[in-house]
């Protein structure tokens, strides 16, 4: 407490410039002459008394300088005087100081802008439920070029053979349409996803329902549309109402069923898609579809069975390519695959230091 | 001939406090004077160090001062001591007092008495 006052006074002799200079001095008079009467008192000549009063008094200079050390924040006046010095010097050298301070805006930025691509690739767990066991399947040496390593048919495959998932969902996220509601026509993007996406990620629609794996009969069986939250607030004034309307996506007919949470976007980190679909009715919107061919292909997420691990289901997968492979060798290249987290997320720093050195 | 000692900061703020606790107000040549008069000239201050520890004693609200007119009609600076100065004072007095003892102890002890 004592400190804390002490502190506070200096800090407010400081910002006050008060100065203790006068009444020191005026202390300092007063007592050379007490003790210099007392000198001539016991005898001595003033001039006599006087000097000894003086010597008996000590170094002004230093008791002044003691004084003024006790008066104020010394480091943090000397820290001023200094600061006051640099900002002179620079003004004088106004290149040097825009080199530098333009060197120092761009480092600064650099780093803020490098810190917040690792926080929200890396750091950031994905908004599903139980991020931790939800994987997607890419090929081995990641940099090969091809990011998608599936395709539909082969996803059914792998779907149908493996004994480690849970459940796997398949995700084309190059999904383009006019969207038309009320006469107006927009261009939008979104996900056609496998009937059982939502529920693969354990995700909860703000308002509505999503689209289950059941309302799946066949192609073009479930024209259901789910909207993100932020095309629901922009195109249609968040209006609840919404649900159960029928909206055109590529002039086709689609019930908007739901509206996704404001913090759900997919499985990607840089993507916000509009809209989520049955890829079931992908040949409405898109003029073909992905679910015939072998060669076309699509993002192929899975859930870990409890208790499984990455290697036994990376084993598992690679040997389901294999036999693929066999099957439909014009097609399927068996290309080993592993898993990563979706949304780069979890990926290990190597990994990540291979993606700026390859 | 004996050497005069010099006196530490701490020592010399707590002559200073028992001193106005004692005389009651006092300026900084009273104050002087007392402590090189009770200190039996043992003790002469280079008197000037006196007037930053009165200050620090101010700003830490142990003691106030004034402006007023001395014995010789001289303006001069008055120090006394406030409630929270007692309050340190005895609290200081007790630390040199405990102090104090145990290093008496430590010089009475003799080899024996370790045995």
């Amino acid at each position: 407490m004592r400190a804390l006052n002490r502190l506070f006074t200096r800090l407010l002799n400081i910002t006050t410039r008060r100065r203790g200079d006068e009444r020191l001095r005026e202390e300092i008079e007063s007592h050379i002459a007490t003790q210099a009467e007392e000198n001539i008192r016991a005898g001595m000549t003033p001039e006599e008394a006087r000097r000894h009063a003086r010597l008996k008094f000590g170094a002004v200079e230093a008791v002044r300088e003691d004084y003024r050390a006790e008066e104020g924040l010394l480091f943090v006046e000397n820290l001023l005087l200094d600061v006051r010095y640099a900002l002179r010097v620079l003004r004088k050298s106004p290149a040097f100081t825009v080199v530098a301070l333009l060197t120092l805006m761009l480092g600064i930025g650099a780093n803020v802008v490098v810190f917040g691509v690792l926080n929200a690739v890396l750091l950031q767990p994905l908004d599903v439920s139980d991020p931790q066991n939800l994987y997607q399947i890419r090929h081995k040496p990641w940099m090969s070029g091809r990011l998608l390593t599936t395709s539909y048919p082969a996803f059914e495959d792998f779907r149908q053979r493996n004994t480690t998932f849970s459940g796997m969902a398949g995700i084309n996220g190059y999904s383009h349409a006019g969207l038309s509601w009320r006469g107006t026509v927009m261009n939008v993007h979104g996900d056609e996803v496998t009937g059982n996406y939502f529920d693969l990620l354990g995700v909860q629609p703000e308002i509505g329902r999503f689209f289950h794996a059941v309302d799946e009969h066949g192609p073009d069986s479930a024209p259901y549309v789910v909207l993100s939250d932020a095309l629901w607030r922009s195109a249609f004034q968040a209006d609840r109402g919404v649900i159960g309307t029928t909206v055109e996506l590529n002039q086709h007919p689609f019930t908007v069923v739901g509206v996704a949470p404001a913090r759900f976007h997919g499985t990607e980190r840089f993507v916000w898609p509009d809209y989520w679909m049955p890829m079931a009715n992908e040949e409405q919107v898109e003029g073909w579809d992905y679910l015939h061919s072998r060669t076309s292909y699509i993002t192929v997420i899975g859930r870990l069975k409890p208790g499984g691990t990455p290697q036994q289901a990376t084993e598992n997968l690679n040997a389901i390519a294999a036999e693929l492979a066999k099957e439909y060798p014009q097609t399927d290249d068996g290309l080993s695959v592993r898993l990563i987290h979706p949304g780069l997320w979890g990926m290990t720093v190597k990994s990540f230091a291979d993606f700026f050195t390859a | 001939m004996k050497q005069k000692k010099d006196v530490q900061q701490g020592t010399l703020a707590l002559m200073a406090l028992k001193t106005l606790d004692v005389l009651g107000p006092l300026h900084g040549y009273g104050i002087a004077r007392r402590i090189e008069q009770i200190s039996g000239d043992l003790l002469s201050v280079n008197q000037g160090t006196l007037y930053p520890v009165l200050l620090r004693l101010e700003q830490e609200g142990a003691i106030a001062s004034e402006w007023g007119p001395s014995e010789n009609n001289r303006r001069a600076r008055f120090y006394r001591l406030t409630r929270a100065g007692h309050k340190l004072l005895e609290a200081e007095k007790r630390d040199w007092e405990q102090t104090a003892a145990i290093i008496a102890r430590f010089f009475e002890v003799k080899a024996q008495d370790l045995a």
